[in-house]
């Protein structure tokens, strides 16, 4: 009689138990399943921008930065994947280059072929007039750090920090020379470096919990305990089932 | 919600976010000027490959994808005999730096230049980096077998990439 109690008991608590986390485990389960092939889904470059996401991440729609160069308009496409800023720059429609936010200036070249400096977060990208890349130039390959405008002076171009030093660029040999410092940029409002959250982030954070902060993590918490209690209780009602 | 509560919720979120992509910042081990500076005894010529139709198509069957790029510039030792190339590839979303010299159609070395990603880093290790010595184009493979690493598979594929694609452009270059 005691052991017939027990065995009710413990499917009594695996049912409500089961009830009560039935649209957590859902949601945990399909969130699992879709992050198990983020690469092959292509989740984290799927960018999302809805207006009540990036209002509850705390995100500003920042402007669309935009660059007109040879006559062709382009724009940067950025989105945070974590906490790490990615993004495109897109001509048409047609992505021309990765261009790590924020797009911080661009200028047509003159000269024979037409190209364009676009300047990126650290990385200088030369684009040809019909909007295919060229090159691109990286820190690592000797682009000074920090560079915030370009300009056209001289017939060289010149990249500047914001405190108005500056380098002359040669995009043939990619070497930077030292010019006379100009005065310092006028400081702009400092806007989010990308205006977005990946699919992948949002996947991550819906589920560990984290969306919905600190609270979010301990219910999850708090449900995978009771997730082992479902399956030591589910255990325990064929261990235990009369034969 | 109050607001504030909201505004507690968000920071929770981000910051929660932000510890998960500790360490997701570039990374640079070298500088293209060092590892030029490894690799030649004296400086080498710098050059451009420009890549045509015909060897886009050819590279994106190494690559998996079709190569970016009009050009791609190389370092070359006087003699003509090693060539040295730094390209970006990426790994999962952000480009690895990897630098890839070539000496008689075989590998000399590889080297991670820099690497962006949080996750996969272990590929600049000169225990992985080492396994690429000697190693040739066959077909579309590299002729010696290079062991991955648990957790780092895309980066690995990212640099396995790179490695066929110099051995590949310094097939291009014509003797000096």
């Amino acid at each position: 009689m005691a052991k017939k109690y027990r065995t009710t008991a413990a499917m009594r608590w695996h049912s409500r138990v089961g009830v009560a986390l039935f649209w957590l485990l859902v949601l945990l389960s399909l969130t699992g399943i879709a992050l198990n092939h983020t690469d092959r889904l292509g989740l984290a470059k799927i960018s999302l921008q809805a207006p009540l996401l990036l209002d509850w991440y705390g995100l500003d729609a920042a402007p669309a930065e935009r660059a007109s160069l040879h006559g062709r308009d382009y724009q940067l496409q950025s989105y945070y994947s974590g906490a790490q800023p990615v993004g495109s720059l897109y001509s048409d429609g047609r992505a021309v280059a990765a261009c790590p936010p924020p797009l911080h200036s661009a200028v047509a070249l003159p000269g024979e072929p037409a190209l364009s400096a676009v300047l990126c977060n650290d990385e200088l990208l030369l684009i040809t007039a019909d909007a295919q890349l060229l090159d691109s130039w990286q820190v690592v390959a000797g682009l000074p750090s920090g560079l915030r405008a370009l300009s056209w002076e001289n017939q060289q171009l010149v990249g500047r920090h914001s405190d108005g030093s500056g380098w002359a660029l040669d995009t043939t040999q990619f070497t930077a020379t030292a010019v006379a410092a100009a005065p310092a940029l006028a400081s702009s409002p400092s806007a989010a470096p990308a205006a977005g959250v990946s699919l992948q982030t949002l996947l991550l954070d819906l589920h560990s919990g984290r969306l919905f902060g600190a609270a979010g993590v301990w219910v999850v918490d708090i449900a995978g305990l009771l997730f082992c209690l479902l399956a030591l209780t589910g255990l325990w009602s064929v261990v235990k089932r009369p034969r | 919600m109050t607001a504030r509560a909201r505004q507690l919720l968000t920071a929770a979120a981000l910051l929660a976010s932000l510890w998960l992509s500790a360490g997701a910042r570039a990374e640079v081990y070298l500088s293209q000027a060092e590892f030029t500076q490894r690799y030649f005894s004296e400086p080498p010529a710098a050059g451009q490959l420009w890549l045509t139709d015909e060897l886009k198509q050819q590279a994106k069957r190494l690559l998996g994808r079709q190569p970016a790029g009009l050009r791609v510039r190389y370092q070359r030792s006087t003699d003509g005999l090693r060539s040295a190339w730094v390209m970006n590839e990426i790994g999962k979303e952000l480009p690895i730096t990897i630098g890839v010299v070539v000496e008689g159609e075989r590998i000399v070395a590889v080297e991670i230049l820099a690497f962006r990603e949080s996750r996969g880093w272990e590929v600049r290790f000169p225990a992985y980096t080492a396994q690429y010595r000697g190693a040739a184009l066959d077909g579309e493979r590299l002729s010696e077998n290079i062991d991955g690493i648990t957790g780092a598979t895309l980066s690995v594929r990212a640099v396995n990439a790179v490695a066929k694609l110099a051995l590949f452009y310094a097939q291009q270059l014509a003797p000096s």
